[in-house]
């Protein structure tokens, strides 16, 4: 009973944490920029705590490179943590931006640059620089150090493996979910959505749900112009599998439906989305449409942003029946650089980033890790207390029972995508037939395995 | 007097016609600006909103917040004028040796430079990266500036507006005893006031608006220029464009001002400096 | 002057002519020195890639001809792709370079408030991408655009879908390249037409030539070499460029709007295939020198003209 108390007070108090020092907009930092990514260290002051017995000792630098890091406040909070933690261990941030960051990476990498730690976008680009050689295995590390627990990644851990080594820890997991406007819902007198509905019973509700003309017009559904938004449903009932052809069938009867509704104009137009560069962000801000499937990054941006209107979640339609059990996400792995001068500081500062002290300070950020932790929970349930907005169950959809990596790892990842990307336009625009585009895939994408 | 008013009607469409021209290219500019006046949720709303009903005039002051601005412009000018002006400076050099000067290898050079226009830069990043570390010119300035002043397209740029100089007037510089050195820069560099200019404008925007270049090669926040630094507001899962906007349309200012400022090399009629052909 | 009163000796010939290399070379030198470091050395390398496997990481392997023949015989993307930036390029080009030109003209002659005009042809050259490429397509919106609202209204029950379609993508593309570029080309042309001594046209008019006239014999052999120039460039620019559709199709619908550039950059970058990247690469390089070797003999003819 105390512990409970406790560990609610915690939550609490983590999550107006929130307000404090997680913001990315509207939080502008204030410790001087003209510091940031070069040096992160001796601004905070140092702890006297004794228990470092593991590191090295020595005084080091490490190189971390990384993305977004200027805007993103969780990152400093961990990074200082660590260095209080590690004083001996500094950190000097290599950040380039977001979209081109995989091409930087790798060029960079390509020129044997020393970075210790490299943070990477996602399964594709890892298993890229896997087979590269840009990464160091695991495997001794993971061996040899017995506070580690991969049981605590559920499974994710192996997943980031390729070919029986393992090449990086998991940072964050973000899993897929359906989001609402509850006040949209209210005024139409609609019941909300529920976990487990079928294709058909959500196009139903879409269609309720669509209202107005013009510039007035709220649809029921925003399906995202991205490849990912379709396949991301027969993916989380693992009827389909990323780098599987066989499997890709499974894809058609969602296209139908998508199609339809496209049709009937119960979804935004594929063709409108990328025309005009429209964004799925300011569309649910403003209250443009009741239904939309987006991952779990946007929880923390709805934490800040949405501010008129009540939203919630629910699990993903699908037509197998599937209620919550199943999540369909992707990871962000952190690797240690196979130039790396200080491999095993890197790996103390992946196992604390990636492990409950990182796992903590990112959940009080609203930012789902892959660290599984009770505490996170406590964290998502109590977030309407510090957003009036959110709804009481979010902590439900982040922790369920098997969480499915939305694309494996195959070193070849990256191609599939931009095969699937492409047929993917060709189906939405109507230019050729979910049968006709799902078939270009097969062939294509079994040409590029068999290579 | 008929043809009198027929021109008269000629000119005011000519006039219409180019405002409505004028007014298409501006509408971009117009998008840039009322787009960094909105709130984020707002900049891609549809219809467009070209005048936001609360003006954001805090994105401005934001973005010198976020990242430290001020650096990256100096940095950008810096890079920008120092290969602006050294590019000027060999490019025209070579480009006189390659349109009025008779060598051995001449050909075959000059296809050199032409061969490496073709090559896209995506094919010899890596190559180029790895050669620059190992020369240890990566993270600096110096490094950027030795990729980016030896180009192709300036020779090129010279040498085919060289080629039209007629070839009467160097022959009677020579025989008045110019040397070579003393043609190039009494004669010819004076005549090419156009192609200065154009020249400084294609330098001066590549190098103000590139980003990929100095995105890879330089890591220290310390030595980024504007335009990286204008990337770092698009993030993974949010693309700050009300930010990017306000920043690209401060970036836009100093190429703007550059470009007015050459305009007046670009007076009608080179007669007055005369080439008497 | 000293070299004309040295005395006449039997090696006086190729003393000068070795004199006169040295010096072009002296011009040449500062240039080509960092040109050949900095930018030959690794394209050499890059060439040689062209032949071998290479994923940035692990040791070049050569493969000999097998990218290419990959890139024939196999690679169905890339003869898409071919085709498309092709179709891209013989659109662009000649497009732009009329546009220019007409622009240039137009822009050389006293119009009051010429400078002005100037600034804002030039304008989307340097404006931010995203900020053009906005417009553009909301322009071309298929469903809210003014343009198809504009086409509805005049009759047309079915306007192109435009970037959301596999026939219309492709011009609405090219319409957005020659907006963004014209402008630049512009002052390049406006650089030649400067070039070209009033005196020439005088002396036209004299002979009674009329405005067309005048053109056909003044003003397109002053900017012949210039129009080389922005041909080739062009021609470059557009082959090799593929931000414009990264930033507003992603290649697509399907691999509509899929250029060599584009494909390049996913062999190397996506699919970490550097060699293959190169030997495709190659193609554009090809076609470039012939055209140059082109122009050489054109500009023989040209010069030997005047």
């Amino acid at each position: 009973m105390k512990k409970r108390l406790i560990a609610g007070i915690m939550a609490v108090v983590m999550t107006a944490g929130l307000l404090a020092g997680c913001g990315g907009k509207d939080n502008v930092p204030e410790s001087s920029p003209a510091e940031d990514g070069v040096e992160t260290n001796g601004t905070q002051a140092e702890p006297q705590q004794a228990d470092t017995a593991e590191a090295t000792g020595e005084d080091v630098t490490i190189k971390v490179a990384i993305w977004d890091y200027s805007n993103t406040e969780y990152y400093k909070t961990i990074f200082d943590a660590f260095h209080a933690e590690y004083p001996n261990i500094s950190i000097e941030i290599v950040e380039f931006s977001s979209d081109e960051y995989d091409t930087v990476i790798t060029t960079q990498l390509g020129g044997h640059q020393d970075f210790d730690v490299v943070f990477t976008k996602g399964t594709p680009s890892l298993a890229a620089l896997i087979n590269q050689g840009h990464v160091y295995a695991l495997d001794d590390l993971l061996g040899s150090d017995t506070d580690f627990d991969a049981g605590a990644y559920a499974g994710l851990v192996d997943a980031l493996s390729l070919e029986g080594h393992t090449y990086a820890l998991p940072f964050r997991y973000d899993n897929n979910l359906l989001y609402y406007n509850k006040n949209l819902f209210d005024a139409a007198g609609v019941a909300y959505p529920e976990d487990g509905m079928s294709m058909e019973e959500y196009h139903a509700l879409a269609t309720k749900m669509t209202s107005g003309e013009g510039n007035d017009k709220v649809y029921g559904a925003l399906v995202a112009q991205w490849m990912g938004n379709i396949y991301m449903y027969a993916a989380r009932t693992e009827d389909f599998v990323f780098d599987d052809p066989d499997t890709y069938d499974a894809l058609i009867p969602y296209y139908k439906e998508f199609l339809a509704m496209q049709d009937e104009g119960v979804i935004f137009d594929y063709g409108m989305l990328t025309s005009s560069n429209l964004h799925y962000t300011g569309i649910f801000y403003n209250q443009q449409v009741a239904m939309l499937q987006m991952g779990t990054w946007f929880v923390n941006n709805l934490f800040e942003n949405a501010k008129d209107f009540n939203w919630g979640v629910c699990s993903m339609p699908n037509n197998d029946g599937m209620g919550n059990e199943n999540c369909i996400g992707g990871v962000t792995p952190v690797s240690i650089g196979a130039y790396a001068k200080h491999p095993a500081e890197a790996w103390q500062f992946m196992k604390y980033v990636c492990g409950e002290d990182g796992a903590k300070i990112l959940a009080s950020c609203g930012i789902i890790p892959a660290y599984s932790l009770g505490a996170v929970e406590e964290v998502f349930d109590a977030a309407p207390e510090v957003y009036p907005g959110a709804p009481d169950n979010l902590a439900k959809y982040i922790s369920c029972e098997k969480k499915v990596i939305e694309q494996p790892m195959n070193a070849k990842g990256g191609e599939i995508y931009t095969i699937m990307e492409e047929e993917n336009s060709a189906i939405m625009t109507k230019s050729i037939t979910p049968e006709e585009g799902v078939q270009n895939m097969i062939d294509r994408v079994k040409a590029v395995l068999e290579e | 007097m008929a043809d009198s008013r027929k021109k008269s009607i000629r000119t005011v469409l000519l006039y219409m016609a180019l405002i409505f021209m004028a007014f298409i290219m501006l509408v971009p500019f117009a998008w840039m600006i009322s787009a960094s006046l909105k709130l984020e949720k707002d900049v891609f709303s549809f219809p467009i909103i070209w005048i936001p009903e609360t003006p954001q005039w805090g994105n401005y002051k934001e973005i010198w917040q976020r990242v430290p601005l001020l650096t990256g412009f100096f940095n950008s000018v810096k890079l920008t004028v120092v290969v602006t002006v050294l590019q000027l400076v060999t490019s025209a050099l070579a480009a006189y040796a390659f349109a009025k000067l008779e060598f051995k290898g001449k050909n075959v050079i000059f296809m050199m430079y032409i061969m490496t226009i073709a090559i896209p830069w995506q094919v010899y990043m890596v190559p180029q990266y790895k050669m620059m570390t190992f020369l240890g010119l990566t993270d600096s300035h110096l490094g950027i500036i030795l990729m980016h002043t030896f180009t192709a397209t300036g020779v090129f740029l010279m040498r085919q507006f060289f080629m039209g100089i007629p070839e009467e007037l160097l022959e009677a510089a020579r025989i008045d005893g110019l040397s070579e050195y003393g043609i190039w820069a009494k004669l010819i560099m004076p005549l090419s006031k156009p192609v200065i200019a154009t020249l400084c404008i294609t330098s001066f925007t590549f190098e103000w608006n590139d980003f990929m270049g100095p995105l890879i090669y330089l890591s220290s926040t310390s030595k980024k220029t504007l335009q990286v630094m204008l990337r770092m507001f698009n993030t993974q899962y949010s693309s700050n464009y009300a930010l990017i906007m306000a920043a690209a349309t401060v970036a836009l200012i100093p190429v703007l001002v550059m470009f007015i400022f050459l305009q007046r090399y670009f007076v009608e009629g080179i007669a007055t400096t005369g080439i008497k052909g | 002057m000293d070299k004309l009163s040295r005395p006449n000796k039997g090696d006086r010939g190729s003393n000068l002519k070795r004199k006169k290399t040295l010096v072009a070379y002296s011009f040449i030198l500062p240039s080509l020195t960092g040109f050949f470091v900095f930018t030959f050395v690794p394209i050499i390398f890059s060439l040689i890639l062209a032949f071998c496997q290479w994923d940035s990481g692990n040791p070049i392997q050569f493969v000999g001809l097998k990218n290419f023949f990959y890139m024939f015989l196999k690679d169905k993307s890339f003869w898409i792709s071919l085709k498309n930036t092709i179709y891209y390029t013989a659109v662009t080009v000649p497009l732009t370079m009329a546009i220019a030109l007409f622009l240039a003209i137009l822009m050389n002659k006293p119009l009051k408030g010429r400078v002005f005009f100037r600034s804002v042809l030039f304008f989307p050259y340097v404006a931010s991408l995203v900020a053009i490429a906005v417009v553009w397509m909301a322009l071309f919106n298929p469903e809210i655009g003014p343009v198809n609202s504009i086409l509805r209204a005049l009759g047309v029950v079915n306007p192109p879908r435009w970037a959301a379609s596999t026939t219309w993508a492709m011009p609405t593309i090219i319409g957005l390249t020659v907006w963004k570029g014209m402008g630049y080309y512009m002052i390049v042309y406006l650089a030649a037409l400067q070039g070209i001594s009033k005196d020439l046209y005088e002396a036209a008019a004299l002979d009674g030539a009329n405005r067309w006239q005048q053109f056909l014999n003044v003003t397109w052999p002053g900017i012949t070499p210039t129009t080389f120039y922005i041909l080739m460039m062009l021609m470059v620019t557009t082959f090799k460029s593929y931000d414009i559709m990264y930033i507003t199709t992603q290649g697509g619908p399907g691999e509509s709007t899929k250029v060599l550039a584009y494909h390049i950059f996913n062999q190397a970058f996506v699919n970490s295939k550097f060699g293959y990247a190169s030997a495709v690469s190659m193609i554009l390089l090809v076609i470039i020198l012939s055209v140059t070797l082109l122009q050489f003999k054109f500009e023989k003819k040209f010069t030997s003209n005047i």
